[in-house]
């Protein structure tokens, strides 16, 4: 059995300032290495169930466990060395007054040593292409390379799990491809990502498992070809399939099986739908996609 | 303005190499000697001489009426407000009313004035030369909790930040038809009361989500912080120390002993 790295037991959540629980009797585990989406609508509750991981938020009634221990008790920096955070926005988590200060920041919070918090940083720095930049004050920077200044700084800090919320607003296709390569890495080493999006193409293509959240509460935990053939279910969390899946089922009727995800594999099964049509030659009631 | 984070201009000068201990003993002295004193004369005297300290340290005199132009508003509330208010004795030069000027009030006010501008200097001369991070480090080897530095550091640097927002919302009310500073004095004091409200909401959002990622980011990490470049005090910083002691101590004796300084004129 894969041994889980969260577990949230029964979470109840609700602010001071407001009426109606957040997070309503939710239960979720996470295994070691696993790529999980979080999906679902504005106020679903995502931030709010993943700000629990790192104990920002305190359970108002449940439990989580953060590598087999509660994390009840334990600080939100101690929690920091195991679960990385990257905000939505960059505007609010850049403070350093250089590039290389704010990588710099989180590692030397953890009682490395100079050598070892200069080596993360520098790896970090390249692995995002910030070396060139590294004196530079991230503030007055464009967004994209303020977005990579935010995922340098968490990957400095290596963490067993990295906790993502909308990481792709405002990268270009080379920075969200980057983005990817580098988590993809970071889960073949045993890292554990959890991904907090809107975008169902990206947690259709990267993640092994998508959980959809509603009001509160999990409405759905499956793997993405699953999950995304649930058109009553995705309607009741106000969500859409990736175009890529809805294009792949409306040429059923032509010979389509349907269930392609990514760009990727629908060419391979309509370039092989063509050729098999190609060989046969079409039959005259036959239709065409 | 760079438009950059903080106020820091890096340079390469005595100033800037100075250890942030001795310039925040040596600001701490300046400024406790400029609000002892009153007179004119002296305060403008100690203005002149830290515009001429700042240039000393290779501080471009556009960054000196950048600031000059921030602090006008202020500057210009006091020299209207301080007479109005506290006319103090003698005779009136105007009256109106309850209103009465006199020449004891407009000293009073440009004598309050000018030590505001003296301070407001007095403080950018620490924040120009020195790098936030060794400013923090400094506050920590003072004795200030490390999380403590680290909020006075950040208060510091980002007054330019929370000044970009007041501009960035002034200019969004602007542009939806909002007009700003037109009409008497407390028509144009209540037009930027939605510029206010908003950029005040702005910055305590911006302040809360900086706190969880400072937290996130492990600042309450049970173990001792690494220091990257650690800052060491070396004889000359134990020279300004002593030197702005000394100076302190002759300011005191001649506003204290002598009586001097202790009205405006």
């Amino acid at each position: 059995m894969a041994e889980r790295i969260l577990e949230i037991a029964g979470l109840w959540f609700w602010y001071e300032d407001e009426a109606a629980p957040v997070l309503r009797g939710l239960d979720l585990a996470v295994e070691r290495g696993e790529f999980l989406a979080l999906v679902g609508a504005n106020g679903s509750g995502k931030t709010t169930l993943t700000k629990h991981f790192n104990g920002l938020l305190r359970p108002r009634r449940g439990s989580v466990r953060v590598n087999g221990e509660d994390a009840g008790g334990r600080p939100v920096g101690e929690l920091a060395r195991q679960v990385g955070y990257l905000f939505q926005n960059p505007e609010q988590q850049i403070f350093g007054p250089s590039v290389h200060e704010e990588v710099a920041f989180g590692p030397q919070n953890l009682g490395l040593t100079a050598r070892e918090v200069e080596a993360r940083v520098e790896a970090a720095l390249e692995r995002f292409g910030l070396s060139d930049v590294a004196g530079s004050p991230p503030a007055i920077m464009g967004y994209g390379l303020r977005r990579r200044v935010t995922l340098a700084s968490l990957a400095a800090m290596d963490p067993l799990i990295l906790v993502l919320d909308e990481p792709t607003v405002g990268l270009d296709a080379r920075g969200l491809a980057e983005t990817f390569d580098w988590l993809a890495e970071l889960q073949a080493q045993g890292r554990t990502i959890v991904l907090v999006t809107h975008d169902m193409a990206l947690a259709s293509k990267h993640a092994d498992r998508v959980v959809v959240m509603c009001e509160g509460q999990i409405l759905a935990s499956a793997p993405p070809i699953e999950l995304f053939q649930q058109r009553k279910l995705l309607l009741q969390a106000s969500l859409a399939a990736p175009p890529v899946l809805e294009l792949a089922q409306a040429l059923m009727p032509w010979g389509m099986k349907g269930n392609s995800l990514t760009v990727g594999s629908f060419v391979d099964e309509y370039a092989a739908l063509i050729t098999t049509r190609a060989e046969r030659g079409p039959g005259p009631a036959e239709a065409t996609p | 303005m760079s438009g950059g984070f903080d106020l820091y201009l890096p340079r390469d000068s005595w100033l800037h190499r100075l250890d942030p201990r001795a310039k925040l003993w040596a600001v701490l002295l300046a400024g406790t000697a400029g609000l002892i004193y009153r007179q004119i004369g002296v305060l403008a005297g100690m203005s002149i001489l830290t515009h001429l300290v700042l240039l000393s340290a290779r501080i471009p005199p556009s960054r000196f009426g950048w600031l000059w132009r921030r602090l006008a508003p202020l500057l210009v509330m006091i020299l209207i407000l301080q007479p109005v208010f506290v006319p103090g004795p003698g005779p009136d030069l105007i009256s109106l009313g309850p209103l009465r000027l006199t020449v004891h009030g407009i000293l009073e006010g440009i004598s309050f004035a000018l030590r505001a501008a003296t301070l407001a200097f007095m403080a950018a001369t620490l924040l120009l030369t020195t790098d936030p991070n060794e400013l923090v480090q400094g506050l920590s080897k003072l004795g200030l909790p490390y999380s403590w530095g680290l909020t006075v550091g950040l208060a510091l640097r980002y007054l330019p930040t929370t000044y970009g927002l007041y501009v960035t919302i002034n200019e969004a009310q602007q542009a939806r038809g909002w007009i700003v500073g037109k009409g008497n004095l407390i028509e144009r004091g209540r037009s930027y009361l939605p510029i206010l409200v908003a950029t005040i909401i702005a910055a305590l959002r911006l302040s809360d989500g900086l706190a969880l990622a400072l937290a996130a980011r492990g600042l309450d990490y049970p173990a001792r912080r690494t220091v990257l470049h650690e800052i060491r005090m070396k004889a000359v910083d134990w020279l300004v120390i002593g030197g702005a002691a000394v100076v302190f101590a002759g300011l005191l004796v001649v506003r204290y002993g002598m009586g001097f300084g202790a009205l405006p004129w």
